[in-house]
């Protein structure tokens, strides 16, 4: 009987082998091709700290820009890397990435530069802070030349601040700089 | 003329390397010697030279069926060492992702088991449900398998809309009341090939210590769920299935039963999410020095976890035993005075999971 | 007191003397029986038994009648010394008893004679560590393959671990060869 009824099931619906054309949905939360905005990447380094496989590097030209490279045939698409990143710069989009992905070497790579920038008060080279960051933080027209400082001296910018609220008559001298 | 005959290692009916060595009289097997190894990787190694954020990622891949179990099996062992209580709504979710788990895991175990008893239509029909299982899976973590779900505090993805899944949940539980658990139980080709195969006694259960589906199906009532509940087991109540019988139809009916009990769970768990965070730290984990042993039940049964920190970057020691490293030898007894050609189906019926045994 | 209570007692115990007690009496007394069991406590939920000098066999008895099952044995390789730590992680069903030893002359009884699920356990830890246990009735490699030496694992595992604490940024130092992995 259980027999019959399959096949009287059987005869009643389509075919289950899927068309071409007929794809599964892909679904939003797939973890997929992998991006990266250099717009907002801080060079912060933990993409690469969480990556086991080491699919994520970092290279250098000292004073120029520093070189986000990413190899596809190592990544274990385990997306450790868009959960941890801190400004969000890396996204794992729902696309399915390229289909070279050996792990010998001829799969996918990626590179995005991140063009560093002298700092205006000391002039060591930086990763300046994505545009809509600065917007964010200097909107009510603050001090405007902190937007060029490198994070060392934002961070002595606001020390310097807070230092003039409690002894406002001016004692901060501007000798201050920080160590290197 | 008594000869000797080797099945494997590489496998006529499963997918990885491990090795039967049979000695048999005529159609018989007389005795068996099990050689595993082959697939061996050095993760307990790996582990130790890995920060405690990759280390999830790479005991993940201790296995490629109940990967989930181990990266979370390792973070409950990390949580414990480090004094991390696990908010609520991510131990649900923790259950959640571990039963849909053990649903993929057996659905595949009763595919591969069909196939070996040379039942290619029920392999099909198994293998139809078993994607529900996988879709399911694949929308909540955004993979079908290695689902990264776990980090040290709690779980990375949430499960937003938790009524999406019910219809997945409604169409396995009819697929394995209708067909599978059917066909497996009153089949003649499905009983003439798994009944009274393959026996393990309560008694030889014992003695050579077995966990989970294969204990179970030998009538020793013993699941880390009802025994030492973890996670939500013992918010959502659980019921182990447990048969006397001790043959390979046992230990089909006891995986048959416990997906039954799973969708049940997953259902409860997926009505009753409580809200709330999904980690209990934030950023990344320190954890201080400090040893913890940890159970859990894996689809194969019971998982076995040491980790040993030294309030170092990496672990200390982490020892994995997994269930089939335990359930593989004991298909010595099993095979012992049964004809060769159950030999395919009785070592199926461990489910043996090689990866697993040989880390 | 059931068993229910009883393990949430285990688990929220804290290491103070006496939980053991507390916790499972009858075990914690069956385990200081043991010849060679410094002390039993309460730690992280199971129980812990610390014996330098424990006599294996004893153990082994002891938790046989108690009709306890070896769950398995962990060897953990001194960096110093060709010793190693053997702990053997017993289970009851409802917490996990862990008895914590070293071996002598990198060595320790077997207890694959009288208890199966230790033989391939103690298979793996010779293959790996080198800890020999004579009286093994099918000393053979588990899964070092024939032809190599054993103790594949221990000089590795016993190497101190290189590994960063905190991400850094590529900018923080200059460029440095990311460290060899072993």
């Amino acid at each position: 009987m259980a027999m019959l009824k399959t096949i009287l099931g059987n005869l009643l619906r389509p075919s289950r082998t899927r068309a071409p054309a007929d794809m599964p949905v892909v679904p939003p939360t797939y973890r997929g091709a992998l991006t990266h905005d250099a717009g907002r990447c801080t060079a912060c380094g933990t993409c690469a700290f969480v990556c086991a496989p080491k699919a994520i590097h970092f290279t250098q030209d000292p004073g120029i820009s520093v070189s986000w490279h990413f190899f596809i045939g190592q990544c274990s698409f385990c997306g450790l890397c868009e959960q941890n990143c801190p400004t969000r710069a890396i996204h794992l989009r729902a696309d399915v990435p390229g289909s070279t992905n050996s792990a010998g070497g001829d799969g996918l790579r990626l590179e995005s530069v991140i063009h560093l920038q002298p700092c205006t008060r000391c002039g060591a080279a930086h990763v300046p802070l994505p545009a809509a960051t600065m917007d964010a933080l200097w909107a009510a027209g603050a001090d405007e030349a902190e937007r060029g400082y490198c994070p060392d001296c934002r961070r002595w910018a606001a020390s310097a601040r807070l230092r003039t609220a409690f002894t406002p008559d001016g004692a901060v001298a501007e000798g201050g700089r920080h160590d290197r | 003329m008594p000869y000797s005959f080797p099945l494997g290692p590489y496998h006529p009916a499963l997918e990885e390397p491990f090795k039967v060595k049979v000695q048999c009289k005529g159609e018989v097997i007389e005795s068996a010697t099990v050689e595993v190894g082959f697939s061996y990787r050095g993760i307990e190694l790996l582990a130790q030279k890995r920060n405690w954020v990759e280390v999830i990622t790479l005991i993940e891949r201790v296995c490629g069926i109940c990967s989930n179990t181990h990266a979370m099996t390792f973070c409950l062992a990390a949580e414990t060492i480090a004094g991390i209580e696990l908010p609520k709504r991510a131990a649900h979710i923790r259950t959640i992702i571990a039963e849909l788990e053990r649903l993929h895991s057996h659905l595949l175990w009763a595919g591969v088991g069909a196939e070996d008893i040379g039942f290619h239509s029920l392999f099909m029909e198994v293998f139809t449900l078993r994607e529900r299982v996988m879709d399911t899976l694949e929308a909540i973590s955004g993979n079908r398998v290695n689902y990264g779900m776990n980090c040290i505090g709690g779980v990375l993805r949430d499960i937003p809309d938790p009524a999406a899944h019910l219809p997945a949940l409604d169409a396995l539980a009819k697929g394995l009341g209708e067909v599978v658990i059917p066909t497996f139980t009153q089949n003649p080709t499905a009983l003439a090939r798994t009944r009274g195969v393959g026996r393990l006694s309560r008694e030889q259960a014992v003695e050579w210590a077995v966990v989970g589906p294969v204990a179970r199906a030998s009538g020793l009532d013993i699941d880390v769920r009802k025994d030492q509940p973890y996670l939500s087991y013992a918010d959502l109540g659980f019921e182990s299935v447990v048969r006397p019988e001790g043959d390979v139809q046992a230990r089909v009916v006891v995986r048959a039963l416990e997906m039954m009990e799973s969708v049940r769970l997953i259902r409860e768990a997926l009505l009753s999410l409580p809200p709330g965070p999904l980690r209990a730290t934030q950023g990344l984990p320190e954890i201080p020095a400090g040893e913890a042993t940890i159970r859990t039940e894996a689809p194969r049964g019971e998982a076995f976890y040491y980790v040993a920190s030294e309030g170092g970057a990496s672990p200390a020691r982490v020892k994995i035993r997994t269930p089939s490293f335990v359930n593989i030898p004991a298909i010595e007894p099993m095979v012992m005075g049964q004809p060769l050609a159950d030999l395919s189906i009785i070592q199926a019926s461990v489910d043996p999971c090689i990866s697993c045994t040989d880390r | 007191m059931t068993a229910d209570t009883m393990t949430a007692d285990i688990m929220t115990a804290n290491t103070a003397a006496g939980t053991a007690e507390r916790a499972c009496p009858r075990l914690t007394e069956a385990l200081r029986a043991i010849p060679g069991v410094r002390s039993v406590d309460v730690r992280n939920g199971a129980l812990w038994a610390d014996a330098p000098l424990l006599d294996v066999e004893a153990m082994a008895a002891a938790m046989a009648a108690l009709g306890i099952r070896l769950g398995t044995v962990t060897a953990i390789p001194h960096p110093d010394s060709a010793e190693s730590t053997v702990i053997y992680h017993y289970i009851d069903e409802h917490r996990i008893i862990n008895v914590k030893t070293c071996t002598r002359n990198g060595a320790l009884a077997s207890l694959a004679p009288r208890v199966r699920a230790a033989s391939w356990a103690e298979r793996e830890i010779r293959d790996l560590f080198a800890v020999e246990f004579p009286g093994h009735p099918n000393p053979v490699p588990l899964i070092r393959p024939e032809g190599i030496d054993t103790a594949t694992l221990r000089e590795a595992m016993c190497r101190p671990a290189t590994v960063a604490r905190k991400p850094s940024s590529p900018l923080a130092s200059p460029p440095a060869p990311p460290p060899a992995r072993s």
